[in-house]
Formats: C-alpha cells, structure tokens, sequence
C-alpha cells in the first residue's frame, strides 16, 4: 500500500508570502534611501561642506539602528524559540530602519543607539516578538526620544527650521510668501530639497513607492488614500475659511513627515485593522487627529502622536468591522462621529486659527527695550490676586524673572520647589514642566506669565 | 462578485481529451454514507445477490435516500475504506460478475411525468447533488413553496477539474432537454444555464442548440473561483440574497452533473450508479476524464490510466485543489460526490509564519467572515457568536491567500465541529 | 526577621498585592520623599492596626468601612497636624498625598481584610511587616526613577531640620545620561511596569 504525506489546508497556496511582502518593502524603501544619501552626504560632499565621514554619515545613520534591532531580535529568538520563527532570517532590521528615517539628522549617536534599544524591546519583544505588539515599534522609540531628550534634540545647530515649525512658529497661519517661498516653491516639496528628516522630505519617492506596493499587493492600500485625502479635505475647507488657495492643503499634505508615515507607518500591518471598514475609520481618525495636532496643539508635527493615539483603538475599530460585514448599522455610528468631526474641525480651525489667543488674566504694564534687552513689568492672576514679575529677556533667553508682588496662599510651596529657577532652565520647553501640586494655580500663573511674555517678544523680534 | 479572486485554473491537461471508461473493476465498494453522515442503515447481507440499481442501503432520518449498487453480483462483505473527507466509512464490499443486470423501473416520456411522479422519480433512483455537498435532490422539488426559477450551476470554478466541462460538451442536448422538461414539470417561470464569461469554446457548442429552447437562458458569471457557491451564484445570476436556502426565494440552484443524472433516472430509470471523475495532476502520466462506477477504487482507475509518472514525491488529493483534502494513501473509493481525483507533486516543507494581520483573509472571503479574528478568539465563545463561523463554506480560499501560510480552513473547520 | 521577609516577598504591597499604586507612582520623583512617605504610611498603619483589632467585635458588619476609614482618618489628622508644626518642610514636600494616606488602599485593605480578623499582636507584627515591605519597595522605585531621570540621589533635603545638614549625591552627567523620561508620569508607570516583571521573574527563577 502506498503511503503519501498529508497535509492541511488548500492544496495550491498564493506565491506572495510574507518573506516576499517584507522584501519588497525594503526594496521600495531603497529609492528613499538612495536619495537621502545623496542630499546629506553626497552633495555637501560635492560642494566640500563635510569630510569623508560625513560622505558616509548618512548610511551609518540608517545602518547603526538596523543593525541594532536585527541584533536584539536575534538575541530574543535564541532565548526564546518558536517553532515557526527563524532566529536570523527575522525582519527586525526594518524597524531599526523606520527609526533612522524618521528621526532627526542632527541626533547624536548614543541617542541613536538608546531609542532603537529602546524600540525593540519595549516596542516589540516585550509584547511577545513579531506579530504581537500593539503599538508602532519605531514611533515608540521616537516617543522616547522626544521625552527624554528634548533639549537635547531642539538645538539647531546646521539646519534650518523644517517647514512645519517655521509654520508654528508664524502662529500656524500664513500666506505663501512666507509659508512657501523661504523654501522655494512648492515643487522643492514634491522632490524633496527641503530640510526635515531622512524619510519625510521626499513626496514624490513616497508616492512612487505607494502604487509600487499597491501593485505588488503588499500593504493596505486604503490607509494612506483615505488618510492623506482626509488632511487634504480639512486643510482645504481651513484655507477656504482663511481664504487661501489650493497651495495651502497641498503644502501641508507634503510638509512633515504624512507622506512618509501614512504610506509606511500607518500602514504597518500588525499594528492596523484588518477588516475594510475597520481600515477606513482608522485612516479618518488617522486624518482628523493628525489635522487637530497640527492646528490645535503647540507640537508642530502631528502624524506621530495620531498614529500611536489610533494603535490603541485598532481592538474595537476590528470589533465594529466584523459586526458591521453582516450588518452595516453597527458601523453608522462611527462614521457619523468622523464625519462631524470633519467638519467640525474644519471649520473651527478655519475660523479661529490665527487669531491671537489673549488671556485676559495676563497684562504687559511697562515694556522698555535697551539695544538688545527688553524688559517687562507683567501681571499675571494667581490663585488669590495678581502676582506682578519683572522680566529680563536677552537674545532669545529670559535672563532673569523677578516676582515684585504676589498675595499667594501657598506661595511657599513654589518658592520651596525652586519653581523659578526650573522655569529658567527649561525655557526652551516650558510645556513639559509641571506644576506643582498644591500650588497648582500659582504655578501655571507663574509658567503663564513667562510664556506669555515669550510670545510678545517674538512678536517684538520678528516685527 | 466583489469577493473571491481569480485563479490560475490548469484545466488544460484534461480540457480537450475525449472521455474514456473504465466500467470493468472487480470488486466495487458502495460507500454507505451521504452528505459526512454515515447513519445508513444497510439493506443487504452478506451472500445475497444484487443488480445494477437495487438498493443496499437507506439513510436514517428525515431525508431517507436510498443507496444503490453499481454493479450485479454478490455481496462479499462489509469493510472500511477511506472517503473523500479523509475518514474512514463502511462500505458493502460487491463482487461483480459482469452481466450488468439492471433493476427495472418504470419510464415514462421527459414531458410527461407529473410533479410527484417526478419527485417519486428522483428520490427512487438515489440522485444527490453532485457538485461536491451530495444533498438528496428530490428534497428541493418536494416543498410546498412555489417555485419559478432554476438554475443549472455549471462554472465549475475550482482549478483543475473539467468533469462538468466534458459532460457539457458530449451530452448538451440531452442535459437543455432535461433542464427544458424539468421546467414544465414543476411549472417554472425561467431556467438559467450559469457559464463562465471566460468559457467561450462552450458558449459557441451550447449556441448551436440553444435555439430549440426558447425558455432556457444562458447567464454569463465572473471568472473568479467562489461563483460556483451557491449564494453568490444567486447573487450574481439574479440579485436575489437569501436567508438560509434560495427556496426561501423559489429558486432551485442545481449542478449540471445532477441534471445529467436526472436525465438518465427520468428517461432510463437508472439510479445514481456513475460519474465523471477528472483524474488531473502533473503526476499522473496521462491525465484523463473517466467515467467511473460508484464504489470503485481509485488505484485501479489510475493504474489503467497509465499509473504515477513516480512512486513517491506524491500529493494524493480527493476533491479540488481549493477543497479537497489529502489523504494518506490512494485506497480511496469512488463516491457520487467525488468530482476530481488531484495527484500533484509534493511539497518539500511547509511554511508557516506568524500571523502579520495583513486582513487579507478578510478581504477575499465570499461569505463575508474574518478569518483572521475566528482565528484569534477560537476559544472565547461569546466573540465567535458574533464573528458567525458557521456561516464558513470551507471554500479555502482564505487559506489559499495568507501569506503566513496558517492553515486557516483546518482551524475554521474545527471552530464549527466545536460550536456544534 | 522571617516576618519582614515575608512582608518584602510574598505580601509585597505594591509588588505582589499592587495596592497604593497612586500615592508610589507619585511621591517617587525623588529619594527623600520616598522614605519620608513609606515612613508615614507604616506609622499610620501600625496605629490604625492596633485599634481596629481592639474594637473589631463591637463593629456591626454593614458600617465597617466608614469607621475604619474614620479611625485611620483620625490618625492621619493626628499625623498631619504634628508634622505642619514640627517639620512643615516635609508637609510641604509631601503635599497632598499625606491626606491621601486615608483612602490609602494598602491601610484601607489590610484593616478590612486581616485586623478586623486576627487578634492585636499578629496586626501589630502584620503592619510592621506590610509597612517595612512597602518602604523599601518605594525606595526602590524612587532610586530607580530618581537616578535615571534626574541624575541625582536626594537623601536629605526637606528633612535637614530633622538630620541636620543636606545631602544630595549628584551622579556624573552628560547630555545623554538623565533621561528626562523617567522623571514623567509615563516614567514612573514604565519603571513600576519594570520591577513588577523583574520581580515575578525572580519569583519564578526561585521556584
């Protein structure tokens, strides 16, 4: 009797397996890869602004966080063997990869190494290896970089500002005079010759390698369709309100790194929905938070915080893609909360973004400026009254920040925690300092008075 | 049809070669199972003496259809032989004695047979539906809701197997004949012939009679594998949705095959005793279409074939490449079901990865499931009541698409057969 | 010392019973309020413990947590008020997570489930032990979150009225070495998260 093997399953089986998918992913990220290259190494080689170090810089940027994770995947897989998982041919490398194109070029290499230590094992062994983390590896290791670094990472020492936070910094409106040209024009977006990080400059190598995947049936392709066509539609209807032109959605869409991370980011199949109306109201979501960021909030780049905002909700978006397969109505309910919140947003950003946010508890009572030195007598309402400070701001840094009078209850407390001295040093982020407990409406008065005070010298400065 | 895809569907090695015989075996084996259910009560012993068409056995229950002999002569013995699904079932083991004594039923002209004589007809002569479920067909013609439509499902959409094709091709007349009586019988308001869009050498043959039958239509269907289900079937053919059965909608889907099968119970008053089986597959010599007797083993068909082209890097597969399952050695007996016999070469190690939750399991499946989500909440049965696994066809076609290589139609399959 | 050993392992308060995640996850920010807090909190205990155990026969069952958390609220008034005159420094420091003390679920969870059971000297010895356990967990936390984040070791600051003199060790730093990150609230539940799973895993090695 003759004997043969038995397997399960179909008995004709699809040619693109995931070892495929992977390596054509990596294959669409050459394009970005190459061109990144030769705008930080080749060309400022060429015009002999760095060294032979700096011809290679760039490939060592992408190289040391590949090398990295694929290194610590290897260490989890011979510690803890599966049997359908191979230790050395993993595809830990591309997360190390997605690091070193999104964070910014100027990142000293110890920062380098921690944030992909970091990435990988918080952001994936943890969870339990390939297939299980909840959150985008490489966006968490970014997310620890900007907390635990940011003074660090703030400084600009050669570049310019990148776009979006020159777009910040103008109080997120402005007109194509100053928005675009500083830049040149809106081509120097699409092909990339503008600062910013690895990845995101170039739109055009992104869309290029968006219909490469599509074709190649490696990513979700409604993701980044719905998600870039969401930001275009809530830009256009806030330029419409502000009376802008059609340059405005386009420049955004093509600032910042939403082209870069709703194609390879948002995208990433372990972290998103599976099921097609799932997929469709995380890309509208996607769309709405990342708009909401840009226009609402003071961080000038909003694709990161929206993509690891939605990682949490792909559980229930998936619950209410199954049931809506056989019964639309289970879906109506968040398609309705997107759409109003389109609009909602768009119209509210429209008509307010802009407008200079008075507090109407803060007053400038005297301003004197001498040659470089602008002093401030400002008043600001605590807790039990006005707190009056005088405030000494030289070439961009507050110098010094003298409280004349104040009636506050717990004053101590503040005077006890140093509050002004932290307030001083970390005046280049003064978001991130808390406030401190049991003083709290003094403290943020007194955080208030010093941001506020900031503003107005800029405004002084640029003017 | 939306969900589904197209695949590359190798029916040319057996597409354009004539169909032979093989109706000589010595001994058959008349598996006493319809439908997985191997409740049949066996009306023969051993040492009595049958003929071609007498009853051996009848299925407890509600739907009681009787199983014939295909050959005359005497019964050996009752033994266990493997059945398309992989399981052993008993079988009333035949020895032939060549005379093809046939038992006698009474005839009468195609027109002329009423509604329950026709139903009597069917049900008498053991027709089951033999596009691969094997559901008794009288069943569908004997309900008190009015019928108006039937359609002949003949897409034949799995790769590989050209059975329904051949029959097509040599025996249309007889089969617009049936489909034409059928409708007179039972009072239908149309018939539809559902074809591939793609099949245009059979459309040409069929055209040249379709002029004689006004009423019967030809539908053109997608090409992709997954039409040939029911419910998209009557989706696309007459964008008609269904609760559970199209008879809710009074509609009757039935395969080719089983209309063939019609044919020769209504004109002849044979019973359900032989099929065309597709034997295909790169390792096989010669692969052929046979007509083959129920009950006989599938090794000594493929021997007179020609035999393996080698004895071992073999995949012995009952059914479809989609559907059908491997089995561990070809002992396998021929069923009414059993629609291809597939004999590919093996495979040298089976991938499977960790899931990536790619979803596209989710995107292809015609029924609308999410394999991937049964997948993760197999044990949690207040989830899998609102994912609705039962509602799985086990067309594979989730299966054929992952990239991870999971075996997903196993792990559908058992989801089921645990809910049940 | 096979109590305490039990208090530090297998009852660990914030380990093993993860109890008081609030007031840990906030006072570890430096070293000193750590101690000063896991201090408190043993006092407080140790008291409540004895009277609960003294007066759990007259409690009728359907009010026993409003009396309990007004006996341990008694106490913490007690304490609050003698530390606002005699060491208003670590009053301030401590701010309001010294009231919180009340509702402190490890008090609150040891009085309702073992004292208002067991006789006064297993409470008294049971609160010593769930007290140590739980001051060097949250020294421990402290250090952990204190060293990364900041790159210092605040042993005496808010108490020098106590000890005499200040003393902060300040570790060698660089522009990469405190990590601002662990300074934050997401920080401390990282670093929480972290010694959880590194105790468990010892736990299992051990076995």
């Amino acid at each position: 009797m003759k004997q043969f093997h038995v397997y399960q399953g179909t008995q004709i089986k699809d040619s693109n397996t995931s070892s495929k998918m992977m390596y054509h992913l990596v294959l669409s990220l050459l394009p970005i890869i190459l061109f990144a290259w030769y705008q930080r190494g080749i060309v400022p080689y060429m015009e002999e602004r760095t060294d032979i170090i700096g011809l290679f810089y760039p490939l060592l940027f992408l190289l040391l966080p590949s090398l990295i994770t694929y290194l610590m995947e290897v260490l989890f897989h011979i510690h803890h063997p599966h049997p359908f998982k191979d230790a050395f041919f993993n595809y830990g490398f591309v997360i190390g990869l997605f690091l070193g194109l999104i964070l910014p070029f100027q990142t000293p290499v110890v920062i380098l190494i921690i944030a992909s230590l970091f990435s990988s094992l918080i952001g994936k062994l943890i969870f339990g290896g390939f297939g299980c983390n909840i959150f985008n590896p490489a966006l968490i290791g970014y997310l620890f970089v900007l907390m635990s670094y940011g003074a660090v990472m703030s400084v600009d020492v050669v570049s310019s500002a990148t776009p979006l936070t020159n777009f910040k910094n103008l109080g997120g409106i402005g007109n194509y005079h100053n928005l675009v040209e500083p830049y040149g024009n809106l081509w120097n977006f699409f092909f990339g010759t503008i600062p910013g990080t690895l990845g995101e400059t170039s739109g055009l190598l992104c869309i290029l390698a968006y219909f490469y995947l599509c074709i190649k049936k490696v990513i979700k392709w409604k993701i980044p369709l719905i998600y870039v066509g969401t930001v275009f539609g809530m830009t256009f209807l806030i330029g419409g309100y502000q009376n802008l032109d059609i340059w405005f959605p386009i420049f955004q869409v093509l600032s910042g790194g939403l082209l870069f991370g709703a194609v390879f980011m948002a995208t990433d199949p372990v972290t998103s929905p599976t099921t097609p109306i799932g997929q469709i109201l995380y890309a509208l979501f996607l769309g709405i938070l990342t708009v909401f960021f840009r226009f609402g909030t003071s961080y000038p780049e909003g694709v990161m915080f929206s993509i690891l905002i939605m990682n949490l909700f792909v559980f229930i978006l998936d619950q209410v893609g199954s049931k809506s397969r056989f019964n639309f109505t289970h879906a109506i309910i968040p398609f309705f909360l997107a759409w109003t919140l389109i609009l909602g947003l768009g119209v509210y950003f429209g008509l307010n973004v802009g407008k200079e946010k008075t507090d109407s508890n803060f007053h400038i009572i005297s301003k004197e400026k001498n040659q470089n030195e602008f002093s401030y007598i400002v008043e600001q309402k605590g807790y039990a009254g006005n707190i009056k400070a005088r405030i000494v701001i030289q070439n961009y840094s507050v110098s010094s920040f003298e409280v004349l009078e104040q009636n506050e209850s717990y004053y101590k407390r503040v005077e006890k925690a140093d509050y002004i001295e932290k307030l001083l040093e970390n005046q280049k982020h003064l978001e991130q300092v808390d406030t401190i407990s049991g003083a709290t409406k003094t403290s943020t008065a007194l955080k208030n008075m010093l941001i506020h005070t900031l503003e107005d010298y800029e405004k002084e400065v640029h003017s | 049809m939306k969900a589904g895809l197209k695949l590359f569907n190798n029916k040319k090695l057996t597409k354009n070669k004539e169909i032979i015989s093989y109706k000589k075996p010595k001994y058959v084996y008349i598996p006493l199972v319809n439908q997985n259910d191997t409740n049949i009560t066996p009306l023969v012993k051993k040492g009595d003496f049958v003929k071609v068409g007498s009853i051996v056995g009848k299925r407890k229950g509600n739907l009681r259809i009787p199983i014939h002999s295909s050959v005359s002569g005497k019964v050996i013995d009752f033994v266990e032989k493997p059945y398309l699904n992989g399981q052993m079932v008993k079988c009333i083991q035949i020895e032939n004695d060549f005379e093809e004594t046939k038992e006698k039923r009474e005839v009468k002209k195609l027109h002329q047979y009423t509604k329950e004589e026709f139903v009597h007809q069917l049900k008498s002569c053991g027709v089951i539906g033999m596009g691969g479920n094997g559901f008794p067909t009288y069943v569908k013609y004997d309900q008190d809701i009015p019928l108006h439509t039937l359609i002949v499902n003949a897409t034949e959409c799995e790769p590989y197997i050209t059975a329904d094709y051949v029959l097509m091709m040599n025996h249309i007349e007889e089969i617009l004949d049936t489909m034409d009586a059928i409708m007179e019988i039972n009072h239908l308001d149309e018939v539809i012939l559902a074809i591939k869009k793609s099949n245009q050498k059979l459309w040409k043959m069929i055209h040249n009679y379709i002029g004689t039958y006004l009423k019967i239509k030809v539908v053109f269907v997608s090409d992709k594998y997954g039409i040939g289900w029911e419910r998209a079937l009557v989706q696309e053919a007459k964008h008609v949705t269904y609760d559970k059965y199209p008879l809710e909608k009074g509609i009757v889907v039935n395969n080719v095959s089983t209309i063939y099968a019609i044919y020769q119970a209504l004109k002849y008053g044979n019973a359900l005793t032989e099929r065309i089986v597709t034997f295909t597959g790169e390792m096989l010599k010669e692969p052929q279409n046979v007509v083959v007797k129920v009950g006989t083993p599938v090794s000594e068909v493929i021997e007179s074939i020609g035999g393996y082209k080698r004895n071992n890097d073999i995949r012995f597969v009952a059914g479809g490449p989609m559907m059908g399952h491997t089995l561990p050695n070809d002992e396998l007996v021929v069923s009414p079901n059993l629609n291809c016999v597939l004999v590919l070469k093996d495979w040298k190690k089976v991938e499977e990865r960790p899931c990536i939750r790619c979803g596209k399991c989710v995107s292809v499946c015609p029924a609308k499931l999410c394999p991937v989500l049964i997948k993760d909440y197999q044990k949690n049965k207040r989830r899998l009541g609102e994912l609705k696994p039962e509602k799985c066809v086990e067309c594979g076609l989730c299966d054929y698409i992952c990239p991870a290589g999971i075996p997903l139609r196993e792990i559908i399959h058992s989801v089921k057969e645990g809910l049940k | 010392m096979k109590i305490i050993w039990n208090g530090i392992t297998k009852e660990n308060a914030i380990f093993s019973l993860t109890l008081g995640l609030c007031s840990t996850l906030a006072v570890t920010t430096t070293v000193e309020s750590a101690y000063l807090m896991g201090i408190c909190v043993t006092i407080v205990l140790f008291f409540s413990s004895i009277v609960v155990s003294l007066i759990k026969k007259i409690v009728p069952d359907n009010v026993r947590l409003p009396v309990y958390i007004l006996i341990v609220g008694t106490f913490v008034t007690i304490f609050e008020l003698l530390l606002q005159t005699y060491l208003p420094n670590v009053y301030d420091l401590l701010g309001i997570y010294l009231p919180l003390i009340v509702v402190n679920c490890i008090v609150l969870g040891r009085c309702l489930s073992v004292y208002s059971k067991k006789g006064v000297t297993y409470s008294m010895l049971d609160s010593f032990e769930i007290g140590i356990g739980y001051l060097l967990t949250i020294l421990l936390v402290a250090f952990c979150r204190e060293a990364l984040g900041n790159g210092t070791i605040t042993l005496v600051d808010q108490a020098s009225s106590l000890f005499g003199a200040k003393q902060i060790i300040y570790l060698p730093i660089n522009d990469y070495f405190p990590m601002l990150f662990f300074q934050t609230p997401a920080g401390a539940f990282f670093t929480l998260g972290i010694l959880i799973g590194c105790f468990r895993l010892l736990k299992k090695v051990k076995k």
